[in-house]
């Protein structure tokens, strides 16, 4: 197994590169930098030119790649060119935020998921499956934007029983009770906005484990239909969900931007998309590498959980 | 499972409780709204942005704040005098006071930012210290006195010298090869009316009052910039009581407030709103044509359209702001006249061309204004297809001379000094957008930045405004005003004085009721 990992972290490194030169490029196909963002209309074209120095913009695209890509193997993710701040420590203030918002919401929408979705699929049309799959449809049509919105107006201000903005009332930053109150109606919105989509993929797994044959032989045996459902489906239905979560993984990195906007979460989502509208590559660059990283890192996991989990997959290895 | 319910409803009324008592700020803490976070790297030489430069104003002082010939703070300085022939100013400074370590501030300060200013070519304001290879030059008299000597006259000396430009300590930066980037930003020493306490990322920036700020200890003891990135939750906010200001961006919420919880304050930003040809196009050479363009405008329909009442924008005929001492009137305005459209529209040699309306996407206002310019146009026979497009990638077509749009929506805020305004319009202006080369309006700011006589300069500016209106490049559209909601509990708004770019100029005079 070690072997296997090895092989699968070494496998990772050439795409790290390709992904990172790729995201380089497309930046750099822009018509526009970083620079026209910062400048401002009575700047003179020297100014500007000297600012494009300053920051290495004048040299051809592969001599800053390399200067990006020597920073970062030397673990440096340089600074933003926009805010003059360093992006290791804006990540290490944003991350945490970003987890302590997505894990929480993320695990209540699967845990919720999944039951729903058995009960679904289990009695596939029942009344239970109707239901829940309108909502899903509703879920799905309905905008996270909306949600958020709503919330925000009854609970937030009309009732005014949870704080609208941020993740903290000022003074109050070594407060849990304080915090978690900033932390239910995001994590309200993003559990909703999660739910649909897992809710019918365990659903549909679910549906077609229910075909199967070892299904048809437990009842023929007189297993009844929770013994069924508990003892023998849940397990092959559970096994896609490892890729699910492990596809998740890199909303760790790159956060619900909507949401984290809607509540002024500090999160990562917010800083993401504000460098990308400004073109501070450093900022890009970094968060990608990043979310990369735990793509790469989600599929290693899945397959490790998978080996772990299903034999199967071992012995054909 | 009764008791899990009761336990879990009892924890959830407390925390309901205890956030609830803390969601309003005491009376002793300001809370501005900023729709972004300017980082923990302020530096006076290199920080832009309106968020960053806010930052710097609530830290550091300037000499003195120009609103005008007739309207200057004193700040850092406590008089200055010119030299009879314009080139020389002796600024004298104000004695006794300290930064926020406590170390005395002196000419040596001076001396050393201005320096930096002057030698740094990509400062803020860089090149208006550089006249081609020689350079202003900046020198200690004595401890409180500093001259500022300009190789040739500049009208315009005391907005480049006083306006924007931020004392920081000599002791602190002596020696440092980089000001940005520089981890000793992070722990900002001033002379301003607060100090740093904290800085969150992507949360916000505390302050706390300066003990020793030379204008006297600000009224309220805690001043925070609050990062707030959506604006509907956060107009939901401000009413609530959870923050105590905000800009709002758009003047259909302003109207939607409840007044019994906050006011709107409307003040100009000096910034014009406008329509402009581009020249280099090849379908827009013909006077006729555009005069025939603006002549079709209804300038009132376009501003009630776009920013709902009229105390929200003032008309705009001149290319400067209407609160700029030197604009006029006496300008031919475009006053909309279909008659006169038509008129001119017949006078276009061949065939009208379908005119090409690029204009920034995603942004509300120019949205609507450029919706009703083509429905306004279209009344007149002229076709206009409309092209969103990104604002950097905007900004940049207008650099180059092209001919994939005709005509554009922008805006500017420039100085008070009408001066500052000749890098838009001169032949080689570095932001002449319109690409436009004429040579009598290149002769009036030539001779306006030169001429000392005050009445003298300003016949020559109002020559300056009427020629451009003569040739119809640019339709001044608006002089829209900034809205700054701001709870009722807050009081001073008008001491600490609303102006462009930093909101406040004085942050000291705000204070609760």
């Amino acid at each position: 197994m070690a072997r296997y990992i090895i092989k699968r972290i070494l496998q990772a490194l050439p795409l790290l590169i390709v992904i990172s030169l790729i995201c380089f490029m497309l930046i750099q196909l822009a018509p526009f930098d970083v620079i026209d963002t910062i400048a401002k209309p009575d700047m003179a074209p020297e100014v500007k030119e000297a600012l494009k120095a300053k920051y290495g913009l004048d040299q051809p695209a592969y001599i800053q790649y390399i200067r990006w890509l020597r920073q970062m193997v030397s673990g440096n993710l340089g600074y933003s060119i926009v805010t003059h701040q360093s992006v290791a420590f804006d990540l290490a203030a944003r991350i945490p935020n970003t987890i302590l918002l997505i894990l929480p919401s993320y695990l209540l929408a699967l845990a919720i998921s999944i039951v729903l979705g058995l009960a679904a699929g289990s009695k596939r049309g029942g009344r239970a499956d109707k239901i829940i799959d309108t909502l899903c449809s509703i879920g799905m049509a309905t905008p996270t934007f909306w949600i958020a919105m709503m919330l925000v107006y009854v609970f937030g201000y009309k009732f005014g029983i949870f704080p609208i903005l941020g993740m903290h009332t000022l003074g109050q930053d070594n407060s849990l009770p304080d915090l978690l109150m900033h932390l239910i109606l995001p994590t309200v919105v993003l559990t909703i906005g999660d739910l649909p989509g897992t809710v019918r993929f365990v659903r549909s797994s679910t549906i077609s484990q229910y075909t199967e044959d070892y299904v048809m032989v437990q009842k023929a045996f007189g297993a009844g239909r929770a013994e069924i459902l508990f003892r023998h489906v849940v397990k092959n239905v559970l096994l896609p969900v490892i890729t699910l979560v492990g596809m998740s993984l890199p909303r760790l990195i790159t956060g619900a931007f909507i949401t984290e906007s809607i509540f002024s979460w500090p999160g990562v989502g917010t800083y993401f998309i504000t460098a990308i509208r400004s073109f501070d590559y450093p900022v890009i660059m970094s968060v990608m590498f990043f979310s990369s990283v735990m793509v790469i890192l989600g599929n290693l996991l899945a397959d490790i959980c998978y080996c772990l989990v299903d034999p199967r997959i071992q012995a054909m290895r | 499972m009764k008791r899990l319910l009761t336990a879990s409803m009892i924890l959830g009324l407390s925390l309901a409780l205890q956030a609830g008592a803390a969601a309003s700020p005491d009376n002793d803490t300001f809370i501005y709204g900023i729709g972004g976070d300017p980082g923990n790297d302020i530096n006076t030489i290199s920080t832009s942005g309106r968020y960053d430069l806010t930052a710097e104003r609530i830290l550091y002082s300037p000499l003195f704040n120009y609103y005008g010939p007739d309207d200057i703070e004193y700040r850092l300085a406590e008089s200055f005098d010119l030299s009879e022939d314009g080139l020389t100013l002796t600024v004298h400074l104000r004695e006794g006071v300290v930064w926020s370590d406590g170390e005395p501030f002196t000419a040596d300060d001076v001396v050393f930012t201005y320096d930096k200013i002057i030698n740094t070519d990509y400062a803020n304001g860089h090149d208006s210290f550089v006249f081609g290879d020689e350079k202003v030059a900046v020198e200690k008299v004595d401890d409180y006195t500093v001259t500022f000597t300009t190789p040739i006259y500049s009208a315009s000396i005391l907005e480049n010298i006083g306006a924007e430009h931020y004392i920081m300590p000599k002791h602190i930066y002596e020696g440092d090869e980089t000001l940005d980037n520089n981890p000793k930003n992070q722990t900002p020493v001033g002379t301003g009316p607060y100090v740093l306490e904290e800085y969150a990322a992507g949360q916000y920036m505390k302050f706390k009052a300066n003990e020793n700020y030379f204008l006297g200890k600000p009224a309220i003891g805690t001043l925070i910039l609050q990062f707030v990135t959506d604006q509907t939750s956060a107009l939901l906010a401000l009413q609530k009581g959870e923050i105590n200001a905000l800009v709002i961006d758009n003047a259909l919420d302003a109207q939607d407030l409840d007044t019994n919880a906050v006011t709107v304050h409307a003040y100009p930003e000096d910034r014009v709103g406008y329509l402009m040809f581009n020249l280099s196009s090849s379908r827009t050479g013909d006077i006729n044509l555009r005069k025939a363009v603006f002549y079709a405008l209804n300038r009132t329909e376009l501003n009630i359209g776009t920013y709902v009442s009229e105390d929200y924008y003032v008309d705009a005929v001149s290319f400067l702001p209407y609160s700029n001492p030197y604009v006029t009137n006496e300008v031919e305005d475009y006053a909309f006249d279909l008659d006169k459209s038509a008129e001119y529209l017949a006078k276009v040699e061949g065939e009208v061309p379908t005119l090409r309306l690029a204009y920034t996407a995603n942004n509300l206002t120019q949205e609507t204004q450029a919706l009703i310019i083509q429905q306004e146009l279209k009344t007149a026979g002229i076709n206009v297809e409309l092209n969103a497009m990104d604002g950097n990638a905007l900004v940049d077509l207008w650099y180059e001379e092209n001919d994939d749009y005709d005509l554009t929506i922008g805006g500017y805020i420039m100085g008070i000094d009408p001066g500052s305004y000749a890098s838009l319009f001169v032949s080689d202006g570095s932001s002449n957008f319109y690409h436009l080369s004429d040579e009598e309006l290149d002769g009036y700011f030539a001779s306006g930045s030169v001429e000392t006589d005050e009445e003298t300069r300003k016949d020559i500016y109002k020559s300056a405004q009427q020629r451009l209106a003569d040739l119809a490049v640019q339709y001044p559209i608006v002089t829209n005003l900034r809205l700054l909601a701001v709870t009722n509990d807050v009081s001073g708004i008008d001491e600490a004085r609303l102006i462009p770019i930093y909101t406040f100029s004085n942050f000291d005079k705000i204070s609760f009721e």
